[in-house]
């Protein structure tokens, strides 16, 4: 009986999957069988690839004989004209070891665009397939903590820049997660909570209450901990292998000293980062998130980055975001040098590299300033520049402008010079 | 007492024959009434949901909003039934309230109650032009926050 079972599966995921779902795109990293556009699955089969290429060359030997994965990317397509009732869950992801199958689903947002495409969706995909390339690491099997802080450590992989796969110091989210638990709840309850982790059988550990973020983040921070505290060799798979043969009571040994390397502020934690030419682009993307950062500090970081870097793009979206954010003081002779250098960029840049800026800057008042740069691009010869700009500038500003990309991809050239005239008229009053 | 059987099957009358078969068509008269009262009953007092208040205004020269109060939530279908009336009514493919010379691209509907009762957001439902000059407006989603 079970044989027919696995023939049944093993002939629905040779054939069936492809009449259940339109698109079947394969890479190196495995096979994505989708019903969304390719705009929602091309960022997808990019993060499919270059992540398991990554974790690959982090564990050389425990991925040796790890197989290509099957992603299924469910959920509603955008403009389907359907129903989403928003006390059901948006966004779900998970991993099957059995099945050798990644599952994720994802609902349009209130604007008709994809959840899948933001960044945390990315990210939930990275985590999920960190579980498939560690599933046959010696040892973490039916240990929770340990398979999903192994995953939380891989999530969290980052391109400094050359295209590779790194490892950041911390985890942002995790790492704030418990230095917040641990000042709410206090040190005592802290270890507890530490130790009810570590012994948590598969019920208790994936009960999905309130605190199951919470227990992420706390085997996040045992296996960040003791990945720079075991005695091992120098690698990272050997430091693991080291660590999935430690005993419950060896790994709650390492607890309080876990608690005085969360005493560091994020911020700290951060700064500490942003002159090492590896970690600079993460530690600046970490700061972006931060309030009441001095600005100053960070152009000058991104000055660097700039004469270093042969592509200027990251730097320059990140000069738009901090001139845009709320969180970032800045004094007004520096603001106003750094708008002066970013509208002397945008006069020099290519299409596609404005398009990449103008998606990267942050909606919301304080962006305005970039207002000047991003009416020039509705002039452009680009038909997807003009249609991004006009959207960018919707959402930065309070003039009511024409935001059909129908209009600005194809429309009468003489009604756009109208409305670019109309942004004119209003920027000079 | 002789229980006088209530199904039948084309002509032919299914008589019970046990007591124990008997107190079940007995048992199974009692659930069909009140099922069949429970239905229409339900039906009657479901009346549907009234419009209290309307409100519009351009969030861009080609988008247009609109909030709508009610006195209740209704069902996914009722909510697009409803938008789909309100188009057509309102000339929307054709007209632009707010900058008549230039052809709406997008037309948002925000639900809201404000009764005693329930007082909040009930759902949304998104219509835009489809890609081409000719394209209508065609419905995009329709997000239910409370609702059945």
């Amino acid at each position: 009986m079970p044989h027919r079972i696995w023939l049944c599966w093993l002939i629905f995921m040779g054939s069936g999957c492809s009449v259940v779902y339109d698109h079947r795109l394969e890479s190196s990293g495995g096979v994505l069988f989708s019903n969304h556009p390719q705009e929602v699955t091309a960022p997808y089969m990019n993060r499919l690839s270059w992540a398991s290429e990554g974790i690959r060359q982090q564990l050389p030997l425990s991925t040796e004989r790890v197989r290509p994965v099957t992603v299924f990317l469910s959920g509603t397509p955008a403009d389907s004209g359907t129903v989403i009732r928003r006390y059901q869950t948006g966004f779900a992801g998970w991993y099957s070891s059995l099945l050798n199958s990644i599952w994720l689903s994802g609902d349009p947002d209130d604007d008709g665009t994809s959840i899948l495409l933001k960044s945390e969706s990315l990210e939930t995909f990275q985590h999920e397939l960190a579980h498939h390339m560690t599933s046959n690491i010696d040892g973490i099997q039916r240990r929770w903590w340990l398979v999903e802080g192994i995953a939380c450590f891989f999530e969290g992989g980052f391109d400094p820049g050359d295209g590779g796969f790194s490892i950041p110091p911390i985890h942002l989210k995790f790492y704030e997660k418990c230095r917040r638990e641990l000042r709410r709840r206090g040190r005592q309850q802290f270890l507890n909570d530490l130790e009810e982790t570590v012994q948590g059988n598969y019920r208790s550990f994936y009960s999905t209450d309130s605190e199951l973020l919470y227990r992420y983040a706390l085997s996040w921070a045992l296996f960040w901990h003791l990945a720079e505290t075991v005695p091992a060799e120098s690698d990272l798979e050997s430091r693991i292998r080291a660590i999935s043969k430690l005993t419950d009571d060896q790994v709650l040994a390492e607890s309080e000293s876990l608690l005085d390397r969360l005493r560091k502020s994020t911020t700290e934690r951060l700064r500490e980062h942003l002159m090492n030419p590896e970690l600079r682009r993460w530690a600046v993307d970490g700061m972006l998130t931060r309030y009441r950062i001095n600005g100053n500090d960070l152009l000058e970081v991104l000055k660097l980055d700039l004469e270093a870097s042969s592509d200027p793009i990251w730097a320059w979206c990140s000069v738009s975001k901090l001139l845009g954010s709320r969180g970032i003081r800045l004094t007004s002779s520096i603001r106003q040098e750094w708008i002066g250098r970013f509208n002397s960029f945008m006069t020099e840049a290519t299409p596609r590299q404005k398009i990449t800026i103008c998606e990267a800057i942050i909606p919301g008042s304080r962006s305005f300033l970039l207002t000047d740069s991003i009416v020039d691009c509705l002039e452009s010869t680009d038909p997807d520049l003009r249609v991004v700009a006009a959207k960018t500038l919707a959402s930065i500003s309070r003039q009511k402008t024409i935001v059909s990309p129908h209009f600005w991809a194809n429309g009468d050239p003489d009604l756009r010079s109208l409305e670019v005239q109309s942004w004119r008229d209003y920027l000079q009053d | 007492m002789e229980i006088a059987p209530i199904l039948t099957c084309g002509s032919k009358a299914i008589k019970p024959k046990s007591p124990f078969a008997k107190s079940n068509l007995r048992f199974l008269t009692l659930f069909l009434l009140l099922a069949c009262f429970c239905q229409v009953g339900c039906v009657s007092l479901r009346s549907p949901a009234q419009v209290t208040g309307e409100n519009s205004w351009n969030r861009e020269k080609d988008v247009v909003e609109f909030s709508i109060g009610l006195n209740g939530p209704m069902s996914a279908d009722e909510y697009l039934e409803w938008t789909q009336q309100h188009l057509e009514k309102n000339q929307l493919a054709t007209k632009n309230p707010g900058f008549p010379e230039i052809p709406v691209y997008e037309v948002r509907y925000y639900f809201f109650s404000r009764e005693r009762s329930f007082r909040g957001y009930l759902g949304t439902v998104l219509w835009r032009r489809a890609v081409g000059p000719t394209g209508n407006l065609e419905h995009v989603t329709t997000i239910v926050q409370r609702g059945f």
